[in-house]
């Protein structure tokens, strides 16, 4: 099974993973077997789901149709679904995590209650 | 060791045909060796950009028009593609290892290069046009570009394919009113923001300084940069204000050329959506971080002379190459006379792939 095969089926069991560095204490996303910065063998660790809003749009597409947008989360950043019309620079949470049919990670941020 | 264009090609733009990518390569190949002085005996390298899975079609291609080069490759780098080959065969001709290159660019509507698939960090939102609206929001919202800024761009950009015949749009006529209601795709971009992906293919033949000699209208590479980012969109999205690659290519090419922004009389500029045309201006340094949209405005520069990517179509291999091409016809004053500009010396060539991870810049001198 490769990286993202692993990843893939950890996110199916409910689990989003990326690969950090032990040495460097850092996250690698996309994930790779080997640290970039020091090429140490890396290892998975969940993905610190709470982040920040970077930018967001709203999708016309259809079977997209809605508010989406770029996330941080301690240093990974991925485009996911918006809940709601979230604003910039807000503090969000990983909300739901699931593989679709054609291999993408479908990720949905919500606003963290305060 | 200095290195020229000595002759362009392109096909007409259109959204299929019933020829194969070799078939239409040839045909751009043959026009090419028609058109120059240098024997096809002394072409000794042929480089193929496509993104197309085909296999070997740089040895299949100098088989079927009978070249025998040393060295026979094809050129994969997504949307930068063509101009990657271009910067590959300058640096084997720079180097004294090959003294004349067809490069070559050929793509079929349903390419693969359309779409990277590898880039997980855009979750499901895997269509260029989301991580270029989020480019576009990041623009309105520090610069206060608006809706009207971007469709200028997609109106001067088709009004120049309307002179251009091998242009995909060259028959359509978009004003300024259909472009702002046409429908919204990822806001704040609408469909006449977004270019069409289409087949295509252009060619152009570089040679050496002593073969230039035999060329009738040499025109110069003086400085030709390429910057690479990595792949993914996590990798280049901590600044959506700015694309990194750009800005580093650029500074690079304008040290070689020993000139400044300023100098430049004409470009070429990825505007495979209206923002990219709008960041173009602002990276490469014709104008300030966020006066990009102020800059359509002002025509102090030739820009899209063909149609751009957005009037032109965009068959992924092809692009840079036919980009080169429009800048090589301006200078050599061998545009067609419908959009022909008057006194242009020194042109640019802006090209990028995979939300600007990777951007090359040419520029060339008569
Ligand atoms: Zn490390």
């Amino acid at each position: 099974m490769n990286l993202k095969e692993k990843i893939f089926e950890k996110i199916e069991n409910g689990t989003f993973l990326s690969t950090f560095c032990p040495k460097c204490k850092k996250h690698m996303w996309p994930p790779s077997n080997n640290c970039k910065e020091c090429f140490t063998t890396t290892g998975l660790k969940d993905i610190y789901n709470e982040g920040i809003l970077l930018e967001k749009s709203y999708s016309h597409i259809v079977g997209q149709q809605g508010y989406f947008g770029i996330g941080d989360f301690s240093g990974i950043r991925i485009i996911g679904k918006l809940e709601s019309n979230i604003e910039i620079d807000e503090i969000i949470l990983i909300s739901k995590v699931k593989t679709n049919n054609n291999n993408k990670i479908l990720v949905e941020f919500k606003k963290i209650d305060n | 060791m200095k290195v020229a264009i000595d002759s362009v090609d392109t096909l007409g733009f259109e959204k299929s045909s019933d020829f194969s990518l070799s078939e239409l390569a040839c045909k751009s190949i043959i026009n090419i060796l028609k058109k120059t002085k240098i024997e096809k005996q002394e072409v000794d390298g042929l480089i193929v950009s496509t993104c197309s899975n085909e296999q070997y079609l740089g040895n299949i291609i100098s088989e079927m028009v009978g070249l025998n080069p040393k060295i026979s490759t094809k050129l994969e780098n997504l949307c930068n593609s063509g101009t990657s080959a271009i910067f590959l065969g300058y640096s084997l001709i720079a180097s004294g290892i090959c003294n004349s290159i067809i490069i070559t660019g050929i793509e079929k509507q349903y390419s693969p290069g359309n779409q990277l698939l590898w880039d997980i960090t855009r979750g499901v939102y895997d269509l260029p046009v989301h991580w270029a609206a989020l480019f576009a929001k990041a623009h309105f919202r520090n610069f206060n570009t608006c809706d009207e800024d971007l469709a200028l761009i997609s109106e001067k950009n088709h009004k120049n394919a309307n002179k251009n015949p091998n242009a995909l749009f060259y028959n359509k006529v978009f004003r300024f009113d259909d472009i702002i209601k046409s429908k919204k795709i990822v806001d704040p971009l609408k469909i006449l923001d977004c270019c069409y992906p289409c087949e295509g293919c252009s060619s152009l033949l570089l040679v050496s300084e002593k073969l230039a000699k035999r060329s009738e209208n040499p025109i110069w590479i003086k400085g030709i940069s390429q910057n690479n980012q990595g792949a993914s969109f996590a990798n280049i999205s901590f600044d959506l204000r700015s694309i990194a690659s750009t800005r580093i290519a650029s500074r690079e090419a304008f040290k070689q050329a020993k000139l400044k922004p300023s100098d430049i009389d004409i470009a070429e500029l990825h505007d495979a959506f209206t923002i990219l045309e709008v960041l173009a201006y602002e990276d490469i340094g014709f104008t300030e971080k966020g006066q990009g949209s102020k800059f359509v405005k002002q025509e102090r520069l030739y820009t899209n002379t063909r149609g751009g990517l957005l009037g032109c179509g965009h068959p992924v291999g092809a692009t840079g190459i036919d980009q080169t091409n429009e800048i090589v016809l301006q200078l050599q004053d061998k545009a067609p006379s419908i959009r022909q500009r008057k006194n242009c010396t020194r042109g640019l060539i802006h090209n990028m792939a995979a939300a600007g991870t990777s951007s090359t810049i040419i520029i060339v001198e008569k």
